[in-house]
């Protein structure tokens, strides 16, 4: 058995590492793939649907198509105007902002220097000031050359629309011409992994994706009802942060408390954004998280968080995002391998948990 | 009538319709509705093997139900042939009942192609479908009963 087994392990970790190393080199150009099979992934129960209709594969992707572009047109069509009015007053008041945000430092440099005068002596004040400033310039510029290489015109209009259609096209055949290839022992594995990992991904997504727009909605309401400017854009955000762990209901508050505090240079305000982010959350974790059980992927807080910083170290936001669903495939890949070489060694290990409780 | 056909030929799937047809056929899903023909289609993935291929060795784990599609399939146990399976029939029905390891090995005998039904996958449609379950299982139920009365009458 083992000397089967030996040369079959080097071989497999051979082809792992060839895998991963090309993954490495072309990582620059995989993000409009990654989304498309991400949207693919997503819009397929949908092509199901139609299909079990009698309604042939290409006739139910372009119906899908063509709902989709008719939504997206009628939401721009509703939306648009509201979010570039918010978008060009928050252009406009830009100035405005950072004049009063420069006043409300110097006032606080100010009353600090009054009270410590070494602070003024030794200048850390300015120091620190001139270090943020620097920071924040450098940091501020990245951003948009950071979104173009993510998500140029050419990639959101043309290459991932295009590339989802024909990965939705192809659906279940693409998998199926893989699995013939697979060797026949390898196959019972193969194909509890390809499952596993479907379900826990469906879970996941179809969660994430209900989580956000219930979060996104919640907050705008909230923020309109504090008054808050921009609360569209920014309980948009907030619902788009949500979806990355631990750190995205920090971040989607983050905004909102920085407008607010513009707007009514006034401390009352921050509490009651905390609270109505608190209030958010403890809907999203006590209401919304059991009714759609997105706590499918049961991975422990410290991989979920070296996960997500992994993800943004790597890809940013969007890496972020993919770190979990990345972190729990790799996580189901194991627990059926273990399982299924469990069960080979010693079939009375094996008692009927499958995998899928174990993730 | 002519216009009827025409347009059934450019937007009815026929491989789909060809694959529901086949599953009619097959004894463990008689009596099922289209709409569950087509769920259990859409939780099947092919695989084909060339003849003299190994599908599964005994002693090795089962999660998988095979359903033959065409070709024609071996089974044995310790070297001794047991049965001869043929397009229409199923095996390896034991995984989903127990997770269990294979008590017998199947090989193809012609070049065959499945059509491989995972377990899990298999106890979501019976739990999401009570009813189309209880007429899968009373089909396998039936399936078992026949295997044990010729069992029994070759042991005879």
């Amino acid at each position: 058995m083992n000397e089967i087994k030996t040369p079959v392990l080097i071989i497999s970790l051979v082809i792992l590492g060839i895998i991963g190393w090309f993954i490495y080199e072309v990582s620059d150009i995989l993000m409009p793939f990654i989304l498309a099979v991400v949207l693919a992934y997503i819009l397929s129960p949908v092509v199901r649907y139609l299909q079990r209709t009698g309604m042939k594969r290409v006739y139910a992707v372009t119906v899908l198509f063509a709902a989709i572009v008719a939504v997206a047109a009628g939401t721009l069509y509703l939306l648009a105007p509201k979010i570039v009015a918010e978008a060009r007053h928050l252009k406009d008041n830009t100035p405005q902002y950072s004049a009063s945000i420069k006043a409300a430092m110097s006032e606080l440099q100010r009353s600090v220097e009054e009270k410590y005068p070494i602070v003024r002596e030794r200048q850390y004040f300015d120091t620190a000031m001139a270090k943020a400033q620097t920071f924040l310039q450098r940091e501020m510029t990245k951003v948009p050359a950071y979104l173009v290489s993510l998500f140029s015109v050419f990639s959101l209009l043309v290459l991932i629309p295009v590339l989802t259609f024909f990965m939705l096209l192809g659906g279940k055949n693409i998998v199926d011409s893989l699995f013939d290839i697979i060797p026949s022992r390898f196959i019972e594995t193969s194909l509890s992994i390809f499952w596993e990992i479907d379900e826990v991904l469906g879970k996941f997504i179809r969660g994430q994706l209900i989580e956000a727009t219930c979060v996104g909605v919640l907050s705008t309401t909230g923020l309109l009802f504090l008054g808050v400017d921009y609360a569209i854009l920014i309980g948009m955000t907030a619902g788009m942060a949500n979806m990355v762990p631990y750190l995205g209901p920090v971040a989607g508050a983050v905004p909102a408390i920085l407008v607010a505090l513009i707007k009514f240079q006034q401390a009352a305000i921050v509490i009651k954004i905390i609270i109505m982010f608190m209030i958010v959350q403890f809907i999203d974790n006590q209401i919304i998280q059991p009714i759609i059980m997105s706590q499918g992927v049961e991975l422990n807080p410290a991989v979920i968080i070296f996960a997500v910083m992994a993800g943004a170290q790597i890809y940013g936001f969007i890496g972020m995002l993919l770190a979990v669903p990345v972190a729990a495939i790799i996580n189901t890949t194991i627990g059926v391998i273990v399982h299924h070489h469990t069960g080979r060694v010693d079939p009375d290990t094996v008692e009927g948990t499958s995998a899928a409780t174990d993730v | 009538m002519s216009l009827r056909t025409l347009l059934g030929k450019i937007f009815i799937d026929l491989e789909f319709k060809k694959q529901i047809l086949f599953l009619l056929h097959v004894p463990l899903f008689s009596g099922l509705p289209d709409r569950v023909l087509a769920e259990i289609i859409s939780i099947s993935n092919h695989k084909t093997y060339q003849a003299g291929e190994a599908i599964f060795d005994e002693g090795s784990v089962g999660r998988i139900l095979y359903v033959i599609r065409s070709g024609e399939v071996e089974g044995s146990k310790a070297g001794k042939r047991i049965f001869t399976l043929r397009k229409g029939d199923f095996f390896g029905e034991m995984a989903l009942l127990e997770e269990t390891t294979r008590s017998v090995t199947v090989r193809a005998v012609k070049p065959t192609e499945l059509m491989l039904i995972y377990k899990v996958k298999f106890d979501g449609l019976l739990e999401d479908d009570p009813r189309a379950g209880i007429k899968i299982l009373l089909n396998l139920a039936r399936r078992l009963s026949m295997r044990l009365r010729d069992a029994t009458s070759s042991a005879n």
